[in-house]
């Protein structure tokens, strides 16, 4: 009981703190709030009974994905360029209305037929030593496979910043 | 402890990333042109390519039920390194003359390799979602990689942020899906749909369905999921345009042909209707707005978003013959267009400029052998007999109709009376009108042996079509069982 209680209070928060980080009209607010969205997310993580990929998201997206935002909206001073209000079109409002209109008849069509699959139900199921156990046994080709993207991404990268002497 | 691990079932893949750690040390011990790393990428896209071969007719699952190695993968590797081979083997120059020291085009072409092979091998939703991520990363700084160009920078942004986009559909149909039967493995989804008695009263499961339909949509840009195609294949380089119209297109299209066609539809999930649509709206939209445009390269990504919507009229009918057929059109639509952007390659110039129809004028006076090579891609890509895009066409508007949409297969040939137009606008181009300039460069080597292959394939998949027909079948069956 108490954990629904928790998981609604929660799920508001985050709902709130992401509207926030969107209509925000100042960048290192947004940055902020979507700082904020991801402590209240790893929570909803502690609540599922997964402390392992709780903590995992605090440190990377708090601890560093968060930081690079900030560097990077510090290094471009994008505070200036920005900080005229916001102004929303009708189409802009109409196609929030419409996106909340097809959640409620999501939701409404979702009542009881989404249930947890048998496996979160089994103790100790987000615990950093299961997590582990499967990584590097059953999803041994993915892990490995996300290590090529990281690659890629360094790939990426260099070709967009690296320096060139003409010939 | 037991871990399952076959080394044999990612034999092409564990190439394909050796000849990537390969290139990339030569890139750091080479000077700055960089012909020797896309010789070395040549070799390792051969070897992979013989490894396929090789492999054929075995059926290997391994990692934990995560990957198969069966016909159907080998195909499309085979499909997707052809494609590879090629735009190596035209963009050796290329890359020299636009950028200096930029080996890393080489790697970044392997890797989205590399991501189209697990993603045509996977049976696993997860390693789905990895592959095509690692396939899209690579893609997106390949069309900015002219960074000097404005064109070429906005279409790697549009395809980048509308690419995030899609995979955040797929992702969650995938969460949707797995809320619903617990597991992402496609076995044993299939296991579950074959006995579930009314699959398709679950409305969250059908919404995730509809979900990973509209994911892949975007990647083989089918209309209304198109909106990023023309300015990432415009500001593409010439070499990585035809890349991405002949290998991501067919990978995507692999993976709908296992993940909706196969596992969704056999067990009576309705996704015909949805496909439907989808193929009489792409054809319709794609030609009408490739009839009005100036530029080449603009005008075969309006053509390439018509030909996906012919490939889906395979697949509509959900039968073995009609996926075939789909194949089939991704195989012979791989050759043309790789041959069609190669010759683009060389009549690009380094500041992007150069693919105009006006550009195409009296190409017949100055380069004769080209142009009735050109000519002929386009004739094959109009669909006409005996090129490889008249059979592709036949067999994909036969399986409609042997299914029962006459209706759909007539809209197709009628769109297709209306290619004809824009793809012999070129050819009138090349032949009637008179040239503006007579800069008479010669052909680059890897241009010329890029087009033989690619002319190869067209004619004999235009006059012997039964035997890769046959392989087609062949794939599916290995599918199905």
């Amino acid at each position: 009981m108490i954990n629904h209680v928790l998981f609604y209070i929660t799920a508001v928060l985050l709902v709130l703190t992401y509207t926030y980080a969107v209509i925000a009209g100042n960048p290192v607010y947004s940055a902020l709030a979507m700082g904020g969205a991801f402590f209240l997310t790893s929570f909803l993580f502690v609540l599922l009974g997964a402390p392992f990929l709780a903590v995992v998201q605090v440190i990377i997206y708090v601890g560093a994905m968060l930081v690079m935002f900030l560097f990077i909206i510090m290094m471009f001073d994008l505070n200036r360029s920005s900080s005229a209000p916001v102004k929303y079109k009708p189409s802009t409002i109409f196609s929030y209305v419409l996106t909340m209109i097809i959640l409620l008849v999501a939701f409404y069509m979702a009542r009881g037929v989404v249930k947890m699959p048998e496996g979160f139900t089994v103790v100790g199921f987000g615990s950093a030593e299961n997590v582990g156990f499967n990584l590097l046994r059953y999803y041994l080709l993915p892990f490995e496979l996300a290590s090529f993207i990281l690659l890629v991404g360094v790939f990426g990268a260099i070709t967009f910043i690296k320096k060139r002497d003409r010939v | 402890m037991y871990v399952d691990v076959n080394y044999t079932a990612i034999l092409p893949q564990i190439i394909i990333a050796a000849t990537l750690f390969i290139s990339a040390m030569a890139d750091a011990f080479t000077s700055t042109r960089k012909w020797p790393v896309g010789m070395i990428a040549l070799l390792g896209i051969g070897a992979g390519i013989g490894s396929s071969i090789y492999l054929w007719g075995d059926k290997i699952i391994s990692f934990s039920q995560m990957i198969s190695m069966d016909e159907f993968s080998l195909l499309f590797f085979i499909t997707v390194m052809i494609a590879g081979f090629i735009t190596v083997l035209i963009s050796l120059k290329y890359v020299d003359d636009v950028e200096s020291d930029a080996g890393h085009f080489y790697l970044l072409l392997l890797s989205s390799l590399l991501g189209m092979m697990f993603l045509v091998s996977a049976t696993n939703l997860i390693v789905i979602v990895l592959g095509l991520e690692l396939m899209s990363f690579s893609i997106y700084p390949l069309v900015g990689f002219t960074r000097d160009r404005q064109v070429s920078l906005e279409g790697a942004m549009k395809y980048l942020v509308l690419g995030a986009f899609a995979t955040a559909f797929l992702l969650y149909g995938i969460a949707l899906l797995y809320s619903v039967l617990g597991t992402t493995n496609l076995y044993t989804i299939a296991k579950i749909l074959s006995t579930s008695q009314n699959p398709t009263g679950n409305m969250v499961m059908m919404a995730g369905v509809a979900l990973i339909l509209i994911g892949f949509s975007f990647k083989v840009a089918l209309v209304p999921f198109h909106a990023w195609t023309p300015d990432a294949y415009q500001g593409a380089p010439a070499p990585i345009t035809g890349f991405m119209a002949a290998a991501v297109k067919a990978a995507s299209f692999a993976a709908i042909i296992k993940v909706v066609i196969v596992v969704m539809s056999s067990y009576h999930v309705p996704v015909a209707e949805a496909m439907w649509w989808l193929s009489a709206v792409t054809m319709f939209t794609g030609n009408i707005i490739a009839v009005m445009q100036k530029n080449v390269k603009r005008m075969l990504a309006y053509s390439s978003i018509a030909h996906a919507g012919y490939v889906v009229v395979g697949l509509v009918s959900g039968n073995a013959y009609g996926m075939s057929s789909a194949v089939f059109y991704l195989i012979s639509y791989t050759f043309t267009i790789t041959g069609s952007f190669a010759i683009i390659t060389y009549l690009e110039k380094n500041d992007g400029t150069g693919t105009e129809l006006s550009d195409f004028s009296g190409l017949s006076k100055t380069h004769p052998v080209l142009s009735i090579i050109m000519a002929v891609f386009m004739l094959s890509l109009a669909g006409i007999p005996p090129t490889a895009g008249f059979m592709a066409k036949f067999y994909v508007f036969s399986s409609a109709i042997k299914s029962g949409y006459t209706g759909l297969a007539i809209f197709g040939i009628l769109t297709s009376v209306i290619s004809l137009y824009y793809y012999l606008r070129i050819v009138y181009a090349m032949y009637f009108e008179e040239p503006e300039e007579k800069a008479n460069m010669p052909v680059p080597a890897g241009i010329s042996a890029g087009v033989i292959i690619a002319l190869w394939g067209v004619i004999q998949l235009g006059i012997l079509p039964s035997d890769i027909m046959n392989l087609a079948m062949q794939s599916i069956q290995s599918l199905l069982h």
